[in-house]
């Protein structure tokens, strides 16, 4: 029996509080659909990036992690070097002949992403022919799904103009951290960006290699824990710097 | 005057305090402070004859000829210093990367064995 290609779920995680047994089960739920309807075999790859706040460790998140029902790999970074570093980290370990993943999803761990987006992602990815689909709030939010807040609609739509100028690429959605891609789009992947402005050399990557791309609605959930885990609105500033701060000084 | 006397016993006691605390552990670098320090006393002793070389090569004060080189080399100094940090800075990452995919394949590799 031929066995089946794997999608390996990247998921970078700092100071998070360990997922509820109810994301555990919807993650579980998307694991099925992703073997029923895509035949892929999810594994898990996560990569605590020096959590050293109480509750917040890698030991505190092993026990949900094993209630997946899939494979996971979990490593630590002993030190904190920022997202686009631990996905760098779990892209290298599922690109490894031990993992050895076809398809890659990038998934942040504050529980803000709906693991059934990755099937849709997936299916629309592999019809049309795609090397990479990234996450789009808008779509969502705008047919009745959660609201952005306002601030945060502006400075996303903002930056997306910012890495249209620069990338070229037509997307709306500038920092979603819900990607899936295939892997020859993971093989041209070397994160240079550390921190968060990794979103934006996503892009780039894609536009240097010209790699076929597209965009999915997806659900984004802002809870306290994602709002407050994930990036800030005064954040936007910092990653613009960063970016600029990489191009100067690679 | 009176300037010229503090400057000289300015960088005489840092040259004595130097040569207390860093002399055995770097006399390379003890030498060239002194040879800084040996042009600034000079200087400030003698600032007439550096303000007439000064005036011959045509960059004002004598004290000019030292702060013109002086910020040259502190702006390369400050634009190198920042490439260095992000040099070391993603040599960090790259080691913590490393120890991170090491860490998980070491656990893969002692999980297998104790199956």
């Amino acid at each position: 029996m031929v066995p089946r290609q794997r999608i390996a779920f990247l998921i970078p995680a700092f100071h998070v509080h360990p997922w509820l047994p109810t994301f555990v089960e919807r993650l579980n739920s998307a694991f099925d659909r992703l073997r029923d309807e895509a035949g892929l075999e999810p594994v898990l790859v996560f990569v605590d990036d020096g959590s050293s706040r109480t509750g917040t460790t890698l030991d505190c998140h092993l026990s949900p992690l094993k209630g997946l029902s899939a494979e996971v790999a979990c490593t630590r970074h002993p030190i904190n070097r920022g997202q686009g570093a631990a996905i760098q980290t779990a892209l290298e370990i599922a690109r490894s002949s031990r993992v050895n993943a076809s398809y890659f999803a990038t998934f942040d761990s504050d529980g803000q992403h709906d693991p059934q987006d990755v099937v849709t992602m997936v299916s629309e990815l592999r019809q049309r022919s795609l090397n990479i689909v990234f996450g789009n709030r808008f779509e969502a939010a705008r047919s009745g799904g959660t609201g952005i807040p306002v601030l945060r609609w502006l400075l996303l739509r903002l930056a997306s103009a910012f890495e249209r100028t620069v990338t070229g690429l037509r997307l709306t959605d500038a920092h979603n951290g819900l990607r899936v891609f295939d892997r020859a789009a993971a093989d041209k992947i070397e994160l240079y960006q550390d921190r968060m402005a990794h979103a934006t050399e996503f892009k780039a990557i894609v536009s240097r290699h010209s790699l076929r791309y597209g965009e999915v609605p997806v659900t984004i959930t802002y809870s306290e824990e994602s709002l407050s885990s994930g990036q800030r609105n005064s954040d936007a500033l910092r990653v613009l710097v960063e970016l600029l701060r990489g191009w100067w000084f690679r | 005057m009176m300037l010229g006397i503090l400057v000289c016993a300015l960088a005489v006691g840092i040259g004595l305090l130097d040569w207390i605390s860093i002399r055995r552990e770097s006399k390379r670098i003890l030498m060239l402070e002194y040879v800084g320090f040996t042009g600034i006393f000079l200087l400030a002793t003698f600032p007439d004859r550096f303000n007439a070389l000064a005036a011959m090569v045509g960059v004002g004060r004598g004290v000019d000829m030292i702060i013109y080189p002086l910020l040259v080399w502190l702006f390369r100094e400050a634009i190198l210093s920042r490439v260095r940090y992000h040099q070391q800075q993603r040599e960090i990452t790259r080691l913590v990367r490393a120890i991170a995919v090491e860490a998980c394949a070491t656990a893969a590799r002692n999980h297998a064995e104790s199956l």
